[in-house]
């Protein structure tokens, strides 16, 4: 299955006032792939996951999801396709306590999130003992753990990761590292982040954004992609 | 997220006001009943404000339909008291359906002027059919139609309003914390905090800020009928601008406390009110500045609701 795309974004294009955030811009995320992005602060990547999960609308250009045009698709119908999103800066909810968090997660998206999952994946995210935490006494990673808790929890088809190991300790990058070594080809992920290696370790190809432009796609560690690093970040630099 | 018994612990506040009632002289007790009987209200306005964070500014709408639905249904229709607070409750949750389709559309200022404007549409409604209703002066109803009607072969009129009004209470007082302990009241404050990232899980906001506006109409409704029915009078002075104000300054007063504060911030703001009455100008200015202040320590109390047991329904 790994052949056919999940997703592809055609010709995407999104402004906001004079900036352009996308440019044309196109990318195919295949089924159970992970798929990296990598491009220097401001190259488009959040809005590229925006316009993915449909908290942004695309000016110019299609959003295809297993055949079918959700262009126009809310946030939530989305979601009960199975695309899930983690925020850049991380998204729970403070009033809650973290099993609430994650019990309301649970239900949703394609649902099969059980009470045993909750507590499984609340382990393996270094949270077991925080269950009866509020959210809003939660360190800012684990703030993050628990959003991307709860984007597992709702069985997501498609994952779009914004950042995921911005402001997390080693530990945590290691622990999540292994987790989404764990879903390989389960699910599909967008990992988007700054660390190039975390990136690279774990997606089979890479897509290098800059300006508003994919300027390179391929094998994580070809050479291609290596380059357009490096361009990508010195010209920013 | 299911609801333990353990969640009825606000419960004691009825319970002392049953305990209170022999002590208190005719006067505070009378009081003390009008209070219980708008404190539904502020129940109900608590649940738009403190558990989904909506403010709006037509409440009185709810309470003008739940006062109008069961006056004149008992006029009307029939004479039967429990039918017509069913049809007071009914109307204001109809009326709740509205005011919720408006808060799913816009938010902030822009929710509160469209509230405020169709509340200030049932008001001149109110004016404008006053052969129907009575207009400003309102009607009066007959006793014997009313709550206080049929119990009073039972009990003296002021005793029937003290208990209707606290076994109201007592109900509202339930259906909240209970509310506030189950899933619902979970996502309710999940969409207080987040909406788009509750409905970016794939939840149905719209609907769940309906859901809330019908939980707040029964109440408000219920409030607004035990009006009618317990003080045989209907009419547009109920309606205004100041009936919609008047539960936003209850629950703040009262705090963040869902199953408590409503009713303490009700209590101490007409009490207090009470108290001023006879007080000139200066005192009343004292009285405010003092209301002001409390509203501003209940965000400090959290140990002492701790200590009852009360779970806080509003992060700061
Ligand atoms: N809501 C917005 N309003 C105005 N400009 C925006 C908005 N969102 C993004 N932009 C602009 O669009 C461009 C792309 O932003 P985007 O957030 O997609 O970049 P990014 O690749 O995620 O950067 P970073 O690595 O800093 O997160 C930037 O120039 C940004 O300033
Ligand atoms: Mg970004």
């Amino acid at each position: 299955m790994k052949n056919r795309p999940l997703l592809s974004a055609r010709r995407v294009s999104k402004s906001f006032g004079g900036v352009q955030a996308l440019v044309d811009a196109s990318i195919e995320i295949m089924e159970g792939e992970i798929l990296g992005v990598i491009g220097p602060n401001g190259a488009g990547k959040s809005t590229l996951a925006g316009v993915i999960v449909g908290s942004l609308r695309p000016d110019r250009g299609q959003i295809i999801f297993r055949d079918s045009d959700i262009t126009k698709y809310s946030r939530r119908r989305r979601a009960e396709l199975g695309i899930a999103h983690t925020h850049q800066i991380p998204r729970v909810f403070p009033s809650l306590t973290v099993r609430e968090n994650m019990s309301l997660a649970c239900s949703r998206g394609l649902g099969g999130g059980t009470e045993d999952g909750l507590h499984e994946t609340a382990e393996r995210l270094g949270l077991g003992g925080l269950l009866s935490l509020k959210a809003s006494q939660l360190s800012h990673g684990q703030m993050r753990l628990l959003e991307i808790g709860m984007a597992l929890l709702s069985s997501p088809r498609l994952l779009v990761m914004d950042e995921p190991t911005q402001g997390l300790a080693g530990g945590e990058v290691a622990s999540l590292s292994s987790i989404l070594r764990g879903l390989a080809g389960k699910l599909a992920v967008v990992l988007i982040d700054h660390r190039v290696d975390f990136v690279v370790s774990l997606s089979e190809r890479v897509a290098v954004m800059n300006l508003g432009r994919f300027v390179a796609v391929g094998a994580a560690r070809g050479r291609d992609v290596g380059l357009a690093i490096e361009e990508a970040y010195l010209r920013w630099a | 997220m299911r609801p333990r018994l353990s969640n009825l612990a606000p419960l004691v506040i009825p319970l002392l006001l049953a305990a209170a009632y022999p002590l208190l002289p005719e006067y505070p007790k009378a009081l003390a009943a009008r209070i219980m009987t708008l404190s539904i209200y502020s129940y109900g306005y608590a649940v738009c404000f403190h558990m989904i964070g909506v403010m709006s500014l037509g409440h009185a709408a709810l309470f003008a339909a739940g006062m109008y639905g069961a006056g004149l249904y008992t006029i009307h229709v029939s004479p039967d008291p429990l039918m017509a607070l069913a049809a007071g409750i009914a109307s204001a949750v109809s009326l709740s359906l509205l005011l919720g389709g408006l808060a799913a559309r816009v938010r902030g200022p822009y929710l509160m002027i469209a509230t405020l404007l169709a509340s200030q549409t049932i008001y001149l409604a109110a004016l404008h059919f006053n052969e129907v209703t009575g207009g400003e002066q309102g009607l009066v109803l007959e006793r014997e139609a009313t709550l206080v009607g049929v119990f009073r072969p039972l009990m003296a009129e002021a005793d029937a309003r003290y208990f209707i009004s606290l076994l109201t209470l007592s109900a509202a007082v339930a259906g909240v914390s209970l509310l506030s302990a189950s899933r619902l009241g979970k996502l309710f404050l999940a969409l207080r905090d987040d909406e788009e990232k509750l409905e970016s899980l794939g939840y149905n906001t719209s609907l769940l800020k309906l859901t809330a506006f019908s939980v707040s109409g029964v109440l408000s409704g219920a409030s607004g009928a035990l009006q009618a029915l317990l003080y045989s009078y209907v009419g547009a002075g109920y309606v205004g601008i100041f009936n919609s104000v008047e539960p936003v300054l209850w629950t703040l007063v009262g705090g963040p406390y869902v199953q408590v504060g409503p009713f303490l911030g009700c209590l101490l703001v007409n009490v207090l009110g009470d108290l001023a009455r006879g007080l000139p100008r200066g005192h009343v200015l004292v009285v405010g500045v003092g209301l002001v202040a409390f509203s501003f320590a209940t965000g400090r109390l959290g140990w002492v609701y701790r200590l009852l047991g009360v779970s806080r329904g509003r992060e700061e």
